[in-house]
């Protein structure tokens, strides 16, 4: 099994976006660890000639009709963020 | 009348409103009262709705004085789990991430509701995003056990749950990923239901593992539960996976009895870690089938050891992808925009996610990323098609599976948030429907010495909901409900 290190879960946190101190990546970094190490179980089972599960067996999806449908009007997500306002959403600068 | 309508089934309460016995405005009014009592121990609701539920319960009688009422079902009230989404209310997930956050439509389920004349009376507390099984990771604290105060409610669905078993409603909705409906329906000594993935929309409830997530009923009764189902099973375009295929209601077939059936044991669900009150009451329930007229039989699902495992690399996986739109942007919690965007989405999601929500969304990640992909979310997908094979294997020699719920009856308030593992092991025999896709229900079967409820779970093959509800119904009628908690004054932990 991979061994998890400090390195490994803080490149982890920088692609889950989730800013932890130095002391929490080290928690993380034992914890997945213990979980990683648990879950190595399923390296028990052969599975060289199994296909992974695809969507749910046994499901007839209701197909929606190629129809252009009305849509809720902008106000409503504008109501949902006070930093919305008719230009759209703001976020920090990203470029200058 | 508070108090005794705490007691009273949803047909009960169906029955008297539409023969005037009482006003959907009285019974409303009358629950409201019981939860503002009962609810600051249980601690079962995040939300009340007490004006607008009032306001909607004259409604319906008046709509009942007219002869115009949409169903049997008028006037009736019910609770729903807070990542259900109900147009013009806050929908937390028990996170602090969605504050703030007001639902800009209704979720299928409710407008099903809405429609058949349901009046909801509130929104009831969850593990954080639906991830736990104890509803102890909510950001608004921990539910309580109705049965027994210090103990934990189940989860992630432990206030949809408890509310049923206080009585605060007499049914309820929740959701079940990998068994949030039958492990809290086990732990509160109530009925509830995992649906065949695909019957019920998932449109409106909000993500966390979209190849496992169904909506599903919580009552007292296993009548209540087939009727629940009955209203909110239905075909919807805007749910890709929800199946259109017809469906016969449950309802008019629960007395057809298990005469004949043969009932599945699976060996590997009565071994291990099972507690030996919860296997005795287990047994008693599968003997009182067989004297129902149903046919026992021992099967094998020889990979269940490594459902748990598979479990929580899908699961994982799946949420790391979905939680990913809480970022700051769009909607709820927004923090550290002083330092620019990767700042505020790190900082936003710091700040607005607990710590279990956290750690499966780097769990998820990790098994989601390039190196690892193939040993553990593509081993976990292949591990889940062996899973689904053991199902089909053992459904060829039976019509039903009979399994215990829970390893365990409820345990304390705070026992095992120290250990996560611990914590996952408390789902180990729930969590194979999910990964399988198939139905499962859980009631109770009696009590253990120290009065505290055991779950008795039946599993069927995809779209057999029916059957399953008829052997429920078999079962209760031999064994009697445990009707609602007493919630005397007891020690709060």
């Amino acid at each position: 099994m991979a061994e998890v290190t400090l390195d490994d879960v803080r490149h982890v946190a920088v692609l889950a976006r989730i800013a932890f101190t130095d002391e929490e990546l080290e928690r993380l970094t034992q914890e997945l660890q213990n979980i990683l190490k648990w879950v190595d179980k399923l390296q028990e089972l052969d599975t060289e000639m199994v296909e992974p599960a695809g969507p749910m067996v046994g499901t007839d999806p209701e197909r929606r009709g190629d129809r252009v449908q009305p849509s809720r009007p902008a106000e409503t997500w504008r109501e949902l963020a006070s930093w919305c306002d008719e230009e759209g959403f703001k976020v920090p600068r990203v470029v200058e | 009348m508070g108090s005794q309508a705490r007691e009273w089934t949803a047909k009960e309460m169906a029955i008297q409103i539409r023969e005037k016995q009482i006003s959907s405005v009285e019974l409303c009014r009358a629950l409201l009262e019981e939860i503002q009592r009962a609810d600051q121990r249980v601690k079962a609701f995040i939300t009340l709705f007490a004006e607008e539920a009032l306001d909607r319960a004259r409604e319906m009688d008046s709509l009942l004085s007219k002869g115009k009422a949409p169903s049997p079902w008028t006037g009736v009230p019910i609770a729903i789990k807070d990542n259900l989404c109900m147009e013009g209310t806050s929908t937390t997930c028990a996170s602090k991430i969605l504050e703030g956050f007001v639902s800009p439509y209704d979720a299928k389920v409710v407008s099903l509701l809405k429609e058949a004349g349901l009046v909801i009376l509130g929104k009831t507390n969850l593990d954080e995003f639906a991830m736990g099984s104890s509803t102890e990771n909510s950001a608004f604290g921990p539910t309580r056990n109705p049965w027994d105060l210090k103990r934990a409610p189940g989860g992630s669905s432990g206030g949809s749950a408890a509310a049923v078993a206080a009585g605060l409603v007499p049914w309820s909705l929740g959701s079940d990923t990998g068994g949030s409906i039958r492990q809290p329906a086990s732990f509160c000594g109530v009925v509830g239901l995992k649906p065949t993935y695909g019957t019920v929309s998932r449109y409106g409830l909000v993500a966390f593992a979209s190849s496992l997530d169904q909506i599903g009923p919580f009552s007292r009764t296993v009548e209540d539960g087939a009727a629940l189902f009955d209203l909110i099973a239905a075909p919807d375009a805007m749910d890709s996976t929800c199946s259109s295929r017809h469906r016969t209601p449950s309802s008019p077939t629960l007395s057809e009895g298990v005469e004949g059936l043969v009932l599945g044991m699976p060996k590997e669900y009565f071994e291990g870690g099972l507690d030996p009150e919860v296997k005795e009451s287990v047994m008693r329930g599968c003997e009182a089938l067989e004297s129902a007229g149903a046919r026992l039989q021992e099967v094998s699902l020889p990979r269940t050891e490594y459902a748990i495992a598979t479990y929580y690399l899908v699961a994982t996986a799946e949420a790391s992808s979905n939680l990913a739109r809480y970022d700051g942007v769009q909607y709820g919690m927004r923090k550290g925009t002083e330092e620019g965007l990767r700042s505020l989405y790190e900082n936003t999601r710091r700040e607005g996610f607990g710590e279990e929500v956290k750690r499966r969304i780097m769990l998820g990640t990790y098994a989601l990323s390039s190196g690892y992909y193939d040993a553990y979310y593509l081993k976990a997908l292949k591990v889940r098609a062996l899973l689904r094979e053991d199902f089909q294997r053992a459904f060829e020699s039976c019509d039903l599976l009979i399994t215990p719920t829970t390893p365990t009856t409820p345990f304390l308030l705070g026992e095992r948030t120290d250990d996560p593992i611990s914590m996952y092991l408390s789902d180990v025999l729930t969590v194979s429907a999910n990964l399988a896709g198939i139905p499962g229900v859980s009631l109770p079967c009696g009590k253990s010495a120290q009065g505290l409820p055991i779950g008795f779970q039946i599993l069927g093959k995809p779209f057999e909901e029916n059957l399953l509800f008829r052997a429920a119904w078999a079962l209760e009628t031999s064994l009697g409900t445990l009707g609602v908690a007493p919630l005397d004054e007891g020690d709060i932990a």
